[in-house]
């Protein structure tokens, strides 16, 4: 099983109906709004890149989902299931723990140190953690390389959603599709994004809960599901789906502890008003999360199941099971507002890349060079253009190249962030060396095994991934390495720093 | 050392045991099957060993234990765990096999047992002790007084 599969890259069958079309212009209509609203409560680079520290608990937890789910939630996921049945529900349900796990190992230590040093990145925090510019500039460089891969996949992807819904080809819509996100981005910044994100997540959640109600309807319920797959394809239904135990299980490792590695997610903690309001944050975040995802799972089984028995003709490929249900099964006016969910969720992920890869290039290289810009927040604004298009240039060019460019970026945060920050932050034994070593690690393997294997110099046995490999090895190093240079623990941590990791 | 540090301690050695339990079962796959077949099995107690390791090493305070969520991390642990070795153990079903909840057993077990189960019971143990084991104004107090002479915390621009 790659990574492969959770890039969006092909086709959707064409939606251009005057309702989808108009539900989605009201959709950009209400997007540009709060654009416009967030562009003039943007005054320095701190409102730009951290909201100035200013959002509630509320915020912080849709705002979050809607980071965590691209596309993918809703177009490739329900795919993934048509195909390889309970197997894919491994990339989801780690959701069980991560945002517990999130809030006691990242959340407040994050949101602490904030209070004590200015914290506008991730490699901010790795930066104070262990008093490096070089450990700061090595996460910065792998952010921009997983950010701009990341980015081209989900601004094709966007153009893909745009072309079926106003077919004006795929080359102009990848550029609808990125003016929209860069206009909302660079006048507003992350205060934009995120309070988009609130509008986007809501709108996810709410379109994913009725879907689910109408996919268990027309599949006649979970148990005439179940028994129709029972009887044609068993295999299915096993735990595992038709995946090995050990790629279900590699799901559920690299999804689970790498989630403490997304700088998109994770640097959201930065921006709550009050630490103390952390307290319901993970029942709330996982709440939103539980229900923006019942579409992911019951369509993708519910579909299965309608083809199987002869309901629905059979579908030109997995990736069509989310539209063809909704155009099938559900009233046009609800198939309209989960096609604007789809751009919505899209369109938030690909917002908080360009807010942490224009972080990185204004704030966190020149940090590693010993240095500051002068106007933070105008460099902030010309790199967050850079990068559109940069991604938009990329997204471009052939598929196959797309995908690879966004095969890596989950497993390329999850390496050379989870060792170093995560796990750095709750231990004082690790050292400055162990982290500039595990950060280096992370980064080299995570990018010379998907080349290799992209280029098919080789292939991983079943449910061995570039991903997991990088994970595991990054925090070998990270171990060993802070173990062999375990004299400069206690000289590697500020006071202060080892005031928020003891409290 | 004292006995939260041997909480942290024991949580951390763990972590270190789960990540090269992980790595052998990855190693696995690349041998014949009569090897590879203990891939699953390491894999099934590992990642939630090094799940949890790592979720104690967040929760555990400095001067404290971690009290009152022991009890729920374990159960929770068991669950998810004990999902995976149950998913691994039971046999294949057949077409007519009696449905829990409208899933075959060993998709329920998945589903429900280690998906659905846990999902709301970690994050109201977290809202339910967070005065008490998590976070207090006083510690809030006292980072802040950590602060470092001439630094800028976030949010403080105008």
């Amino acid at each position: 099983m790659s990574a492969a599969l959770l890039v969006q890259a092909a086709a959707l069958p064409p939606l251009t109906q005057p309702v989808i079309g108009g539900v989605a212009i009201a959709y950009f209509v209400v997007v540009a709004i709060i654009g416009t609203w967030a562009a003039r409560r943007t005054r320095n680079a701190s409102d730009f890149f951290v909201a100035g520290q200013g959002i509630g608990l509320f915020t912080l937890a849709i705002a979050a989902m809607a980071a965590t789910l691209s596309g993918f939630a809703f177009i490739g996921g329900p795919g993934l299931v048509y195909t390889v049945g309970i197997g894919a529900v491994f990339i989801v349900l780690p959701a069980a723990l991560t945002n517990s796990m999130g809030a006691w190992v990242m959340a407040k230590r994050l949101r602490l140190l904030a209070d004590v040093r200015e914290m506008m990145t991730i490699p901010d925090a790795i930066g104070a953690r262990y008093q490096s510019r070089l450990a700061q500039g090595l996460s910065a460089v792998a952010i921009i390389i997983a950010v701009i891969g990341y980015m081209a996949t989900n601004i094709l992807a966007l153009g893909l959603v745009i072309d079926a819904i106003f077919a004006p080809g795929l080359g102009a819509s990848i550029w609808i599709g990125t003016v929209i996100v860069l206009a909302y981005s660079v006048s507003g910044g992350i205060l934009a994004g995120i309070y988009n994100d609130v509008f986007q997540g809501t709108l996810m959640a709410l379109a994913s809960g009725f879907v689910f109600w109408y996919a268990l309807e027309a599949g006649g319920g979970l148990g005439q599901i179940s028994r129709t797959l029972l009887e044609a394809e068993p295999a299915t239904l096993g735990p595992w789906g038709t995946l090995t135990p050990l790629a279900a299980l590699s799901f559920y490792f690299v999804f689970g502890l790498g989630s403490l590695g997304q700088p998109h997610v994770v640097h959201k903690f930065f921006m709550l008003r009050d630490a103390r309001r952390l307290k319901w944050f993970p029942l709330l975040m996982t709440a939103a999360l539980f229900v923006s995802l019942l579409l992911f799972i019951g369509v993708g089984l519910a579909m299965k199941a309608l083809v199987v028995s002869g309901a629905t003709p059979a579908l030109a490929t997995a990736d069509d099971a989310t539209p063809a249900f909704l155009l099938r099964f559900t009233p046009v006016p609800l198939a309209a507002v989960v096609f604007a969910s789809v751009a919505a969720a899209i369109m938030s992920t690909v917002n908080s890349f360009m807010s942490i890869g224009a972080a990185a290039f204004t704030h966190d290289l020149p940090v590693a060079f010993g240095t500051r810009m002068a106007n933070e927040l105008k460099w902030g604004r010309i790199w967050t253009v850079v990068i559109a298009l940069v991604a938009a240039v990329v997204a471009q060019a052939s598929g196959a190249l797309v995908a690879f460019l966004g095969i890596f970026g989950w497993g390329l945060f999850a390496s050379t962030l989870v060792p170093a920050l995560a796990i750095g932050l709750n231990w004082t034994g690790a050292t400055r060396a162990g982290a500039i070593a595990s950060i280096a690690t992370g980064l080299v393997i995570t990018l010379s095994l998907e080349t290799l294997a992209f280029l098919k110099v080789f292939s991983f046995p079943s449910g061995v991934t570039a991903s997991a490999i990088a994970l595991v090895a990054s925090l070998l190093v990270f171990f060993g390495v802070s173990w062999l240079t375990r004299a400069t623990a206690a000289a590697t941590l500020a006071p202060d720093v080892r005031a928020v990791m003891e409290a | 050392m004292s006995a939260p540090r041997t909480v942290r301690d024991t949580a951390f050695r763990t972590l270190v045991l789960g990540v090269i339990g992980i790595a052998l079962a990855y190693a696995s796959a690349f041998f014949p099957p009569s090897i590879a077949f203990i891939g699953p099995w390491l894999m099934a107690i590992m990642v939630p060993l090094v799940l949890f390791a790592t979720m104690i090493l967040g929760a555990v305070r400095g001067t404290r234990g971690l009290g009152r969520l022991a009890l729920p991390f374990l159960l929770v642990f068991v669950l998810v765990a004990g999902g995976f070795v149950v998913a691994l153990l039971l046999p294949a079903e057949a077409a007519d096999v009696r449905l829990f909840l409208g899933l075959p057993p060993r998709a329920a077990v998945i589903l429900y047992g280690v998906g659905l189960l846990p999902l709301f019971m970690l994050p109201m143990v977290y809202a339910l002790t967070f005065d008490t084991l998590t976070l207090t104004d006083e510690d809030i107090a006292r980072v802040r007084a950590a602060r470092l002479p001439g630094s800028v915390p976030t949010g403080s621009h105008e």
